[in-house]
Parts: C-alpha cells; structure tokens; sequence
C-alpha cells in the first residue's frame, strides 16, 4: 500500500523539474514538453487522492478526462505552432520571438 | 512482500523524476521526447500499483501509444536544439520548488485525503457543465489555430 506522502511527492518533484527546466530553457519545445510533464504529474495526483478516498468515485474519471484533453489540446496547438515556425524559419529561442508579436 | 510495491514505486518515481529532468539537458528534441514518453509510462506503472489498471491502459494507449508517437514524428524534422539552456539556473530552481511543494504536502495532504477529498469534489463537481465548456472551447481554439495558421503554412492538413 503506497502511502499518499510518496504520490504527492512524486507529482510535486515532477511539477518543480518542469518550472526549473521551463524557467532556466528558452527552447520552445522544451518548454511545452515541460507542460506536458506537468499534466502527467497532475493526473498522478488526482489518481493518487481518489485512491486515498478509498472509494469508487466516477467523478474522477470526468475530470481525468477534462485533463487528459486539455494536454491533447495543448499538444495539437505545440504541434501547428512548430510546424509555422519551421516553416517560416522562426527561431525556436522564445527570446526572439518577435515576429509572432501582434 | 509488503516492501515491493514502495520498493517498485521507488524505482519508477526515479526514472520518472530523471526523465523528467532529462527533457530539459537533451540538446537533441527527438530525445526529449522520449524521455517524456518515459514520464507518460511511468505515471502508468503508478497507476498500475495504485490498482487503477484500466486508467494506466488508458493512460499507456492515448499518451504513450498516440501522442507520443505523434510528437516524435513532427519534432524528428529538427536535429538540434538551437536555444540556450543554463543548467546552473535549473538546480536551484527544482530543488527549492520540490522540496517547498513535497513539505506543502506533507502538511495538507493528510487533511485533504480521505472523505473530505470526495466532499470537496462533490461539491466542486456540481459545475461539470462548465468543465465540458471549457474543455469545447479549448478545442474550439485548437481548431481557430490551425485555420488561421492554414493561411501562412503550405501544409497538407
């Protein structure tokens, strides 16, 4: 039986890596992988305290899934977005982002 | 054999707290991608051990099976990374917001545990419609973006 310290743990290192590497890499891609990471901890944490609940909770699985959706989302957006900046040779330091200024 | 689940949680939450960092010290983008493939999976052998088998299959089908596979082919054009990282700003950082984040939770992961955590959903989740809503307008701007980036890409979509 996995004590739900450790779970949390887990998630809060997984969130404080992904701040660290989005606060300390100017790489665009890195910085939504880092996002990514940080989803991933984010349903550790909402499964790790629905099983300290100890029971069956449907709820759970709808807002897995309104995660699970928001990070499909956030990768089809980092996916258009990489493939306009390599098509039009934009540098992937964030930087020097200044030709997607409004 | 009551130590093999902690000594298997141990084990994966390693690879998963280096892979983790590995994403950001890879210079090659292919391979920070796999690295993050490797947090996906490990948050589904947690699954596993927590009992939840269908969401770690889940979890190992959409993520591991389909988004990955799909951010490994669009971000294999690239080869190099070409923005700087500085590593001496990343130790810092990670050690004090995990370790400020795991005392937070040690000091309110007790209390919000148990049947409160079912009250508080409960309650929260009384505004579900709002959830789908917020899930169909992040779709709705999924689908502006690539309409409006349509007009400057010469892709096939």
């Amino acid at each position: 039986m996995l004590e739900l310290y450790y779970l949390t743990g887990l998630a809060f290192a997984l969130v404080g890596i992904a701040m660290a590497g989005m606060t300390s890499n100017r790489h665009f891609i890195a910085m939504m992988l880092g996002i990514e990471s940080i989803f991933a901890a984010s349903t550790v944490l909402l499964i790790s305290f629905f099983d300290a609940s100890k029971t069956a909770n449907p709820q759970a699985f709808i807002m897995l899934i309104a995660i699970w959706a928001v990070a499909a989302a956030e990768i089809m957006v980092m996916i258009v977005l990489y493939v306009y900046m390599k098509s039009e040779g934009i540098n992937f330091d964030v930087s020097k982002l200044t030709r997607m200024k409004w | 054999m009551p130590y093999v689940d902690l000594i298997l949680f141990c084990a994966v939450a390693l690879v998963m707290v280096a892979s983790a960092a590995a994403i950001f010290f890879k210079r090659n983008m292919m391979h920070s991608v796999l690295y993050l493939t490797l947090v996906f999976a490990g948050s589904a052998v947690v699954f596993i051990l927590l009992g939840q088998t269908l969401i770690a299959m889940l979890q190992l089908f959409i993520f591991v099976g389909g988004f990955s596979s799909y951010l490994m082919v669009t971000v294999a054009m690239e080869k190099r990374g070409s923005a700087e990282f500085n590593p001496k700003l990343f130790f810092p950082i990670a050690t004090i917001i995990s370790i400020g984040l795991i005392f937070l939770a040690g000091n309110t992961g007790g209390t919000l545990a148990g049947t409160q955590m079912n009250a508080y959903l409960g309650s929260a989740m009384r505004y579900y419609p709002m959830i789908y809503m917020v899930v169909i307008l992040l779709f709705g701007a999924l689908i502006g973006s690539i309409v409006v980036l349509k007009k400057f890409v010469k892709l096939v979509f």
